[in-house]
């Protein structure tokens, strides 16, 4: 199946638009969450053998019997409880990563093909500059997420592998204490809604890098930031306010899906997001959709300019 | 004949630099076209124009197209090669196979494959590992596979070896070449496309100083290589250009009739870098 999906059969314009993201950002959408999960795996197999089973939470130190101890001793909907949480925390680094690539696949994406030129050959071919744009906003907001929930798939299932094979030493049965506790299907859909929600809120940010990204003569970073920063600056001096900051640092940290307003916490404790239900009903907050529209305004400002400074 | 291409009145600006200046022309489909100019003439302004890459002043229609509004549109009927570095180093030749494919409605991969097969580049190589000659073959493979009414070449041959330009061209004639086509060609290796060319234009300054058919200007123009005694006879002729090297002159006539000069001395056709230069200097002094 997955072939026929990444395989050309013939004229679909939007399919190889697609694809040639993915041929580009392959390390973005691929690479990277496959490290991330790589190296996570063999960091708990390594920290299992080395320290007993010890497990770092937070600067706290706990083996893996002492957690099982005191799982087992929880009734069943507060065991599945925290073990959902405790899954879905498990996901933070893979989805660390994964904001890094977004970031700078937003930055890159109109960049690189005028850097090297590459832009003459795409221009080249009968393909509109808004198709091309959806593509790059579709690669970064929806495909590298979405390839990152499947590698925190593959990394949950891992986790409980694990923790059954340390079952067997102990009189608990990890089917009661693990899997029947665990509910795969409802943890997979959140974590899709809180990456939608999330893209969703970050989309004018997002929206503003690309733009920074057709504009930029050298270091789209620079020009997606020193601007931000000025005017930030010039927002404080005058008017002592911050929304500016605010309204950037809460859209890109995620903070309309956690609960505490700092956005992603270093650590997995502070991991906390809202209910699925309150981050779903956050897009009646009008704010919502005034991003989106500045996201939609950023965007067409973006077909227009590559559609003037190709060259 | 049928127009493909006619500009009228185009004008291009970048601040107070005009880079076209009310440029009139009218390109007819079957044509090989030399567009011919030094280097910031605007050889490649009028071309990008043409592509629908730049926006522009004046009226310009190629097949029926506003080319700056209806670009992807018009790019079903056009291909173009601007030099050799614009396919991206990361593809695969493969995945540049399957890209146009997908996006190009009248893309042939099978023809792609056969160029290709003639070649010795490695489908599953990226264009980074590839060399400047092969990667030409590669993009040429592409475009000659895409059932196009226009073919325009910027510079295509541009860092490549004798051995590749000649087979680029021979390859562009044999395989792509018909009278429902036309190509559009700048380079500034004049004397390899010459023979191939139907018409050329000159461009200098942003205007265009002559366009003419091939044939036309071998009619026209025309250089005598006079016996010594007869030196005085030809300037008495008003030649556009006098030329002497080693003890022999030569003088580059328009429009005296053949019969004419012949008397004076040996008459030859004049080449396109001849008639360049003079078109050139006369047009500076």
């Amino acid at each position: 199946m997955l072939a026929s999906i990444v395989k050309i059969n013939g004229y679909n314009p939007f399919k190889a638009l697609m694809l040639r993201e993915y041929w580009e950002n392959r390390r973005a959408i691929f690479m990277t969450p496959l490290i991330i999960t790589g190296l996570s795996m063999v960091l708990i197999i390594i920290s299992m053998g080395l320290f007993g089973a010890a497990i770092h939470v937070d600067g706290n130190s706990f083996t893996l019997g002492e957690i099982i101890d005191k799982m087992s001793a929880q009734d069943a909907e507060e065991l599945s409880r925290n073990i959902n949480h405790l899954l879905l925390a498990s996901s933070v680094p893979i989805m660390i990563g994964v904001w890094f690539c977004m970031v700078f696949t937003a930055l890159g994406s109109l960049y690189d093909e005028r850097k090297d030129n590459s832009i003459l050959f795409w221009k080249s071919m009968p393909v509109s500059d808004f198709q091309t744009i959806l593509s790059k906003i579709l690669t970064v907001t929806v495909v590298i997420p979405v390839v990152a929930i499947g590698f925190t798939l593959i990394f949950q299932v891992f986790l409980l592998i694990v923790g059954s094979f340390y079952t067997i030493s102990t009189d608990y049965s990890a089917w009661n204490l693990l899997w029947a506790s665990t509910n795969m299907p409802m943890l997979v859909i959140n974590e899709i809604i809180y990456m939608a929600m999330f893209s969703l809120w970050a989309l004018p940010v997002f929206a503003w890098f690309m733009l920074a990204s057709v504009i930029a003569k050298r270091t789209p970073l620079l020009v997606a930031t020193i601007p931000v920063a000025l005017l930030a600056l010039v927002e404080g001096l005058f008017f002592h306010s911050e929304y500016l900051i605010r309204f950037i640092g809460m859209r890109l940290m995620g903070a309309h899906i956690l609960k505490n307003e700092g956005g992603f916490g270093s650590s997995f404790s502070s991991f906390d997001p809202s209910s699925t239900m309150d981050i779903i009903r956050s897009a009646v907050d009008p704010a919502f959709w005034i991003g989106l529209s500045i996201a939609a305004a950023l965007f067409y400002g973006a077909i227009l300019l590559r559609k003037r400074n190709s060259l | 004949m049928t127009n493909i291409i006619t500009a009228h009145n185009l004008s291009k600006s970048y601040g107070s630099f005009q880079a076209l200046k009310n440029v009139d022309l009218t390109i007819q489909k079957g044509q090989i076209v030399g567009i011919i100019g030094a280097n910031g003439a605007g050889k490649t302004t009028l071309l990008n124009s043409i592509l629908g890459l730049s926006a522009y002043d004046g009226d310009l229609d190629v097949l029926g197209f506003d080319p700056y509004s209806q670009r992807d549109e018009m790019m079903k009927e056009i291909c173009f090669i601007s030099d050799v570095a614009t396919l991206p180093k990361w593809i695969k030749v493969s995945e540049a196979i399957d890209f146009v494919e997908g996006v190009h409605p009248s893309f042939n991969r099978q023809k792609a494959l056969g160029f290709l097969a003639g070649t010795s580049v490695p489908l599953d190589k990226k264009v980074r590992q590839l060399s400047k000659g092969m990667v030409v073959q590669v993009h040429l493979a592409l475009i000659m596979s895409i059932d196009a009414k226009i073919l325009v070449l910027d510079e295509p041959t541009l860092g490549l070896d004798i051995i590749y330009r000649k087979k680029f061209y021979h390859q562009l004639l044999e395989d792509f070449f018909d009278e429902d086509r036309t190509i559009l060609i700048t380079t500034h290796q004049v004397d390899e496309i010459e023979n191939i060319l139907s018409q050329v234009v000159f461009i200098r300054d942003g205007e265009l100083v002559l366009t003419a058919d091939m044939e036309d200007i071998s009619n026209q123009w025309m250089v005598l290589n006079p016996a010594p005694e007869n030196n005085d006879a030809a300037r008495a002729l008003s030649p556009v250009s006098e030329q002497s090297l080693l003890g022999r002159t030569s003088f580059i006539f328009n429009g005296r009739s053949r019969a004419e000069l012949a008397e004076l001395g040996e008459v030859s056709r004049i080449s396109l870098s001849d008639l360049f230069v003079t078109l050139m200097e006369g047009a500076s002094s």
